[in-house]
């Protein structure tokens, strides 16, 4: 077998171990056919030192690296070069004995395997390396197949490039190392038990390798990990979860560590799900002691929502509702004071906070879908960040609750877009349109105005507007206890007394429409037209 | 009309809205507009169209309030951390603007703190609202105390189709900044509708000291330093 070791370094001497790495591999017993190292414009003595060494070398630069594609590519190149087999070692990983290059391509040559990898130690006491290698490099070769999928689960693909030797023309036939930043070697080992081949686990060929165990950087792998399986479900699918070491007495010395590399792999693998929910409670945490220490009461809020809310939550029917004050934030807030027996001023802050908070969600989710998952998470700490907005949220008023309105139509409105299938979002449309008019009478031109896009969009895609006919029977039944209320009392069915001004004159020049209108209501549409100087809100 | 303009523009909340500009001009720069972007910002201007010129369709007033401009702000947010981004990504080049940049960030996101606590800060702090705080819970106590439950008036129900009452007593006709004291003692703000139904206050609350109306007489004086506010209570016989 003609056999090639390959090292990819990028200033291997910062570690200090560069020297060791390559005096093991001079102390090797199996010499192979070629040494060489892949720099990335290092800025030490990485290359001069491999020189001396005996080591060919090639520069790549750092922005044309990739750990799958300058790997496949490098097996090319060996394969013209009529190489059999090639010997993947890291730049901080030091062969224990002279034997240990020898096993490993004697294991590769002498089992049915396309790869092998060999067995990683780390020699210190205590540390959450040697905890995890202990379990994840037994001290058994073992030769890995399909068939061996329910008992290892994740661990039947494991394989690790650190120290490894691979048969090339087997790794090019499935197609080399995918493009990727990490775990292209177990991608590759995946694809190959996939297709009924076999990977190999050498015990006897052994190197130490080390990581550096403080937080940030055991953070920072365990987000590497995290983001690997996040990027590749269908590798937890296919295999099952990874395995989780079992805890033994070093578990006191390593608990912390653990903790850092868990939080950055939860990190790495549920960040985009994580992102709202804390930047949902990071908006809480601040919005908590504006609500409790903020007094100053707002005109609206104690002539109107206050008491509103806390006729509702004593069940005062007469004085929960009223014709010019749409339903939803009283409702709400009456709901929170009669869950938590406060008032009705701290409900309506409680309210107001719930539904800005709320709204972190479909702006999140809506911008991520169209924009991706940074755009979303600046958006929506920007929308945290908004002192104004923020302010609303503790005030106690109802425009928070229609930010979240608005919102809901926003992601409706991208889901639909991205042609989701299902009733659903078509039902989320008609919750945001029935949040804006139940709490602010004039949203209806904007809703109105929605809703006339929504039937274009409608005519466009299906050619015929049998939804948005749903989308309106849902707003509908949604607003019908308003609508009721309203009809009883001011004889119209709108959800605000001006639109009812409106549509008594509508009914005026349209006769046919008075069926719409309730001839003997409880209380006379006669409004004041404010003036400017007294028009208050 | 300046005041409208100034609200409307307030209402547009000038700190997004440079990197609102500048996201839009990032997004058709690297051809990455779509019409998607289109309807979220014609929605937006539409939203903050109707909302200045509601008032002005109902009742012919041109007002409005940069709060309920600002309900459609998320709307425009995502092309704000577009701008954001691009502006970033054109600072983090240079390690000293980098540096320079984060403190600048740091320095920003602590006004941003400080802004939006600022209304419970001044409650405390401002004189005016820190009296006006105090006289409202103070004399809130005291009509509280002072109240007797007493049966409605005939009439008292009724509801009028634009003007909200809580149908609770004691009526307190306040000023700012104490129109809190009416909700605050467990009754309501006395306001032109009750004088049109003809029904009286029970309690004047003012920091101002004015001749007492006929028919009130004085229940008490609130002091906080050197200011003080007067609380009248209507006569029995005048109930």
């Amino acid at each position: 077998m003609k056999t090639a070791i390959v090292i990819f370094t990028i200033n291997a001497c910062w570690r200090g171990l560069w020297n060791e790495v390559l005096d093991a591999v001079d102390r090797q017993i199996f010499q192979p056919d070629e040494r060489l190292v892949i720099d990335s414009n290092s800025q030490d003595k990485t290359v001069q030192n491999a020189i001396e060494h005996g080591w060919k070398t090639k520069g790549i630069r750092r922005e044309d690296f990739n750990h799958g594609l300058t790997r496949t590519q490098i097996l090319r190149d060996l394969q013209v070069d009529g190489f059999d087999s090639v010997v993947f070692l890291s730049q901080d990983a030091i062969l224990t004995s002279p034997e240990s290059l020898g096993k490993i391509i004697g294991f590769l040559r002498d089992n049915p395997v396309a790869g092998c990898f060999g067995r990683q130690i780390d020699t210190r006491r205590h540390s959450l390396g040697a905890w995890q290698k202990k379990c994840y490099y037994p001290e058994v070769s073992r030769i890995k197949t399909l068939a061996d999928v329910p008992n290892l689960k994740l661990m039947t693909p494991f394989f690790s490039n650190a120290f490894a030797a691979w048969k090339i023309a087997e790794a090019l036939e499935h197609g080399g190392f995918p493009c990727t930043m990490f775990g292209e070697d177990m991608l590759l080992a995946a694809k190959i038990i996939e297709t009924g081949g076999a990977i190999g686990y050498c015990a006897d060929a052994m190197v130490i390798h080390e990581h550096q165990e403080n937080v940030h950087s055991l953070f920072q792998r365990g987000r590497t990990v995290g983001d690997f399986h996040r990027l590749h479900p269908e590798l937890l699918h296919r295999f099952g979860p990874p395995l989780r070491p079992p805890l033994d007495a070093n578990f006191p010395f390593i608990a912390l560590r653990l903790l850092a590399k868990s939080l950055g792999y939860a990190w790495g693998r549920f960040r985009v799900q994580l992102t709202p929910w804390l930047i949902f409670a990071l908006l809480w945490l601040f919005l908590l002691p504006a609500i409790t220490l903020f007094d100053f009461m707002d005109p609206d809020v104690t002539n109107r929502y206050a008491p509103m809310a806390e006729s509702f939550a004593d069940g005062d029917w007469q004085y929960a509702f009223h014709p010019r004050i749409p339903p939803m934030l009283p409702v709400c807030a009456g709901i929170i004071a009669w869950l938590f027996s406060c008032g009705g001023y701290l409900a309506c802050r409680l309210a107001g906070a719930l539904f800005l908070t709320c709204g972190i969600f479909p702006l999140y989710w809506g911008t991520k879908h169209v924009y991706g998952f940074r755009v979303a998470t600046v958006a929506t700490l920007m929308y945290a960040g908004c002192t104004r907005l923020f302010r609303l949220g503790y005030y106690g008023m109802r425009e928070s609750i229609c930010g979240f309105g608005v919102l809901l139509l926003f992601q409706a409105a991208v889901r639909l877009r991205m042609r989701s299938s299902g009733w659903w979002w078509y039902l989320v449309f008609a919750a945001g349109e029935a949040t804006l008019l139940l709490t602010r009478g004039d949203m209806a031109s904007f809703a109105l105005v929605t809703m006339a896009m929504l039937l274009f969009w409608d005519l466009l895609r299906h050619h015929h507007p049998l939804r948005t006919l749903g989308v309106t029977v849902a707003l509908l039944v949604m607003m019908l206890p308003a609508l009721s209320y309203n009809y009883r009392m001011i004889g119209y069915p709108v959800t605000d007394v001006r639109q009812a001004t409106i549509l008594r004159r509508i009914c005026r020049k349209f006769p046919v429409l008075k069926m719409l209108e309730n001839p003997h209501p409880q209380v006379s549409l006669d409004i004041d037209i404010p003036t400017a100087e007294a028009h208050d809100e | 009309m300046s005041d409208f303009l100034h609200t409307l523009f307030r209402g547009l909340y000038p700190p997004y809205i440079f990197f609102v500009i500048w996201g839009i001009a990032e997004r058709i720069r690297s051809r990455r507009w779509c019409h998607f972007d289109l309807l979220l910002l014609c929605s937006f201007l539409l939203f903050d169209f109707f909302a200045a010129f509601q008032v002005w369709m109902f009742y012919g007033i041109l007002e409005t309030q940069a709060r309920y401009l600002r309900i459609a702000l998320p709307l425009c947010l995502p092309f704000a951390a577009e701008g954001a981004l691009a502006v970033w990504n054109l600072l983090k080049r240079e390690k000293h603007i980098r540096l320079l940049t984060l403190v600048v960030v740091a320095v920003l996101l602590a006004l941003d703190v400080y802004s939006s606590y600022k209304p419970v800060v001044q409650q405390y702090r401002r004189p005016t609202k820190r009296i006006g705080r105090l006289f409202s819970q103070q004399a809130a106590a005291l009509i509280k105390e002072d109240w007797r439950p007493q049966p409605k008036p005939a009439g008292f129900d009724q509801m009028k189709c634009d003007h909200y009452h809580s149908g609770r007593r004691p009526l307190v006709q306040t000023c700012d900044p104490m129109r809190a004291v009416g909700y605050l003692c467990g009754g309501q703000e006395y306001r032109e509708l009750f004088g049109l139904w003809g029904f009286s206050a029970d309690y004047i609350a003012t920091p101002n000291r004015e001749a007492p109306l006929p028919g009130y007489v004085l229940l008490s004086e609130i002091k906080s330093n050197d200011k003080t506010a007067y609380i009248y209570k209507l006569k029995a016989e005048e109930q």
